[in-house]
């Protein structure tokens, strides 16, 4: 009941953002609505390549390492029928996640577009279901190829190759279709606008599905019916072919990688003894030198781990280029875009945070999975566990964030004063976000699951997503007003009082979720 | 060297282990023996602290295990019945974080790993990775990493399973050096040879309660008959199955 009541909450409060939001950029005029228009195609594209991704992660446990796959292998079942069990379960383990913030994105998008009852119900029936469907249909034949060339290649170098695809698929979208345009375009210039919303009007991959979302998504006046038709028909043939495909697949293939896998877990590494666990870490207490040794090897030798990390490092690459290419033009900008260019930077840092704390820092205490008790037995309190995870990803984590602040802020050309506090405000929010995401990490630990995208995509991941979410949009908010204040020669007892809040909201999200985890974690009986 | 006073452990309706008290002195090798669901493995990990009693405590040497629970344990070594070991690590490398939580220097954990290598015959397969490890080969190997720090007291929980005969032999005679070294082990096991062969004293322990406690001696002395252990303990496990049965449920 209580969760279902948060559920539901999130997502109406997840819409009412939304609506916000975009009513916000439509009062903006053409731009804004062009804006609107392409953040939806573009928020799906994304969460298209995401969900690849995510099946792809969670399929290689849940076809390949699950238990259960053995004993069913065993039974006089066919093996089309046991691939098509495991094909659902993973379309609900890596979708639902994502349906929680779909949702909302698209409730609220809808109500701008003004799309009636039926067009929902259209929408989410012949759209958004064989959406996610054809994302885990494509993910479930790229992992069975890669288990074959596994054959070949080492796993790591299957997962290194799959990782460039990916960056370099997600480069060239961006290079085609230019969506760096109003970064690194001066916007005060009229021809690059024109330039700019000419771009918008082209769409650069009629072939993937996003698009078609965003189609069936447009209003009455831009979309009649036979075209709404033609794209839920495109959307319902194409997932039914992939069914079809990817069953045909499974019968050929499947229970081969499947034994393929079967000898890899066989092979031995001879790795013997990893430089880490003899370096000398100065200052450190042997016991705690053990700890982020142990949790340094286990990340470098977990391919799903590290190739998405890999890949959150080539977005934030990516974006970094492209404020470089715009520097030259942000001085011409108007104060007002400037201002907002560098506060969506901001938002965008607190993001990259909330992600990458939400992906990597809150599984890390299941990670330690079944293995706990031989931490539980060593002579000293878990507490240390718990802070040197805890000091491990802020060390980590902070420091990123923080590097990508400071160039972003230099190729922004901001003030020096406001980088500063921009910087302070980064700091409460590493703080916060970590805390967040280890402590509940602890309260909901999954010990059974060895899969860190599971873990991160459970209940108790997408509530610190949200709350980290909700923590950053605050953040965000109160930089607004604090910069407008500070800029406006604002009181400062107001400017005062904002940072007081976000100093108490940061001692809120720090200390709580990390007494919880820490009671969760001490009391938890192995 | 180990005090259980009145320990209980109840889960939900079930009393697990129901008012235990046992005394194990230094250097003694005590075996633990009980049918499955006794309460064997609960009573274990109530005395290494990765449980909590219900009622009572545990002392080892002298360090209550719920008051001082760190000082306790840097005087354990304890093997779990199923070792979950970090799979990604290789045995070298699990080797040298155990000695490193015990805060022990290179040079004495890599002495130590040497030895408990060439002595459980794991040398040729402790610088693969555990992941790719027999159930036999991760039981030597949590065996290598309890030994590992020199614990003055050994808990281990069905110490046999999964080890061929010729490393239970092994086994068998490193636990006997250690108990008369001065170490103590206690060691919980349904196999009634192992615990005939190899220990001092025994409890017998059924649906939570403690039915018997003696050496092996004493309790064939007790029937007056010629019968060996295995005849005694089905006779006192069928007799305590046959009597009230009060031990459960409330």
């Amino acid at each position: 009941m209580v969760s279902s009541l948060i559920v539901f909450g999130l997502i109406f409060g997840g819409y009412r953002l939304f609506l916000s939001g975009g009513n916000f950029l439509l009062r903006q005029g053409e731009l804004g609505e062009v804006f609107l228009d392409r953040l939806f195609y573009l928020g799906w594209s994304i969460i298209f390549y995401l969900l690849v991704l995510s099946n792809l992660v969670t399929g290689f446990s849940t076809f390949y390492r699950s238990p259960e796959v053995a004993f069913l292998l065993t039974l006089p079942v066919d093996n089309i029928q046991i691939f098509r069990i495991k094909f659902i379960e993973n379309l609900v383990y890596s979708s639902w996640a994502i349906l929680i913030l779909g949702i909302p994105l698209t409730l609220g998008y809808g109500a701008i577009q003004g799309l009636t009852s039926w067009q929902y119900a259209l929408v989410f029936v012949s759209g958004i279901l064989p959406f996610l469907f054809i994302a885990t249909v494509s993910a479930g034949l790229l992992l069975m190829l890669l288990v074959y060339l596994s054959r070949f290649f080492k796993m790591r170098t299957v997962f290194i190759f799959l990782g460039v695809t990916f960056s370099g698929l997600f480069y060239l979208y961006f290079s085609v279709s230019q969506q760096d345009t109003m970064l690194s375009g001066g916007l005060g210039n009229f021809r690059a606008l024109g330039r700019y919303l000419s771009n918008m009007s082209n769409t650069p991959f009629p072939l993937i599905p996003s698009y078609w979302l965003s189609r069936l998504f447009m209003g009455s006046e831009v979309l009649d019916w036979t075209e709404r038709l033609f794209f839920s028909a495109l959307f319902v043939t194409t997932a039914a072919m992939g069914w079809e495909v990817v069953s045909w697949t499974a019968g050929k293939a499947y229970f081969r990688t499947y034994q393929i896998m079967e000898g890899q877990g066989q092979k031995s590494s001879h790795k013997a003894m990893s430089k880490i666990f003899l370096f000398k870490w100065p200052g450190l207490r042997t016991s705690t030198k053990a700890l982020i040794s142990k949790d340094m090897v286990q990340f470098l030798r977990t391919p799903q781990q590290w190739v998405q990390f890999l890949l959150m490092g080539f977005f934030i690459a990516v974006y970094l280029i492209n404020l470089s290419r715009g520097q030259l033009h942000f001085e011409d900008m108007a104060a007002f875009w400037r201002t907002a260019i560098y506060i969506f930077n901001f938002g965008f840092t607190g993001f990259i945070l909330a992600a990458l704390t939400a992906r990597f820092v809150y599984p890390m205490i299941s990670m330690e999975g079944r293995s706990l008790w031989m931490l539980q037995m060593a002579p000293f309190s878990m507490k240390r566990v718990f802070l040197e995870k805890f000091w491990f990803a802020f060390f980590v984590l902070f420091t990123l964030t923080e590097v990508v602040a400071l160039i972003s802020n230099f190729f922004l050309g901001q003030q020096m004063e406001i980088s500063i506090l921009a910087s302070g405000f980064l700091f409460m929010t590493s703080l916060a976000l970590i805390s967040l995401s280890l402590g509940l990490g602890a309260v909901y630990a999954q010990f059974d699951e060895a899969n860190p995208m599971k873990i991160s995509s459970g209940y108790g991941g997408i509530i610190t997503v949200v709350l980290s979410l909700i923590y950053v949009g605050l953040s965000v908010t109160a930089l607004i007003l604090v910069i407008n204040l500070y800029q406006g020669n604002g009181s400062g007892l107001f400017i005062g009082t904002i940072v007081g809040f976000v100093v108490a909201l940061t001692v809120l999200y720090t200390w709580l979720p990390l007494k919880w985890g820490f009671q969760a974690i001490s009391r938890y009986e192995s | 060297m180990i005090k259980i006073e009145q320990l209980s452990k109840q889960f939900a309706t079930t009393l697990a282990v129901n008012d235990l008290s046992l005394h194990i002195e230094k250097g003694e090798l005590f075996s633990f023996l009980g049918p499955n669901g006794a309460g064997k493995t609960t009573t274990i990990k109530m005395m290494v602290g990765l449980m909590t009693p219900s009622d009572g405590r545990v002392t080892m040497g002298g360090f209550d295990v719920e008051k001082e629970p760190q000082k306790a344990k840097s005087i354990i070594g304890y093997v779990p019945d199923a070792a979950f070991l970090y799979q990604h690590l290789t045995g070298l490398e699990l080797l040298m974080m155990v000695g490193q939580l015990y805060s022990m220097d290179t040079k004495t954990i890599q002495q130590e790993q040497d030895m408990l290598s060439e002595r459980l015959f794991m040398r040729e397969w402790l610088g693969d990775r555990i992941s790719g490890y027999s159930q036999g080969m991760k039981q030597r190997l949590a065996f290598a990493s309890a030994f590992l720090h020199l614990p003055e007291i050994l808990i281990i929980d069905e110490p046999m399973v999964g080890l061929d005969p010729k490393t239970a032999r092994i086994i068998k005679d490193m636990l006997k050096e250690r108990s008369q070294s001065g170490i103590t082990v206690f060691i919980s096991t349904h196999n009634l040879n192992v615990a005939e062969e190899l220990s001092d004293r025994i409890a017998i322990i059924n649906r939570g309660k403690l039915l018997g406690l003696g050496t092996v001696d004493s309790f064939q002395a007790v029937s007056g008959e010629k019968e060996n252990l295995e005849e005694r303990f089905l006779k006192i496990v069928d007799e305590e199955e046959q009597s009230d049965g009060s031990y459960t449920s409330h």
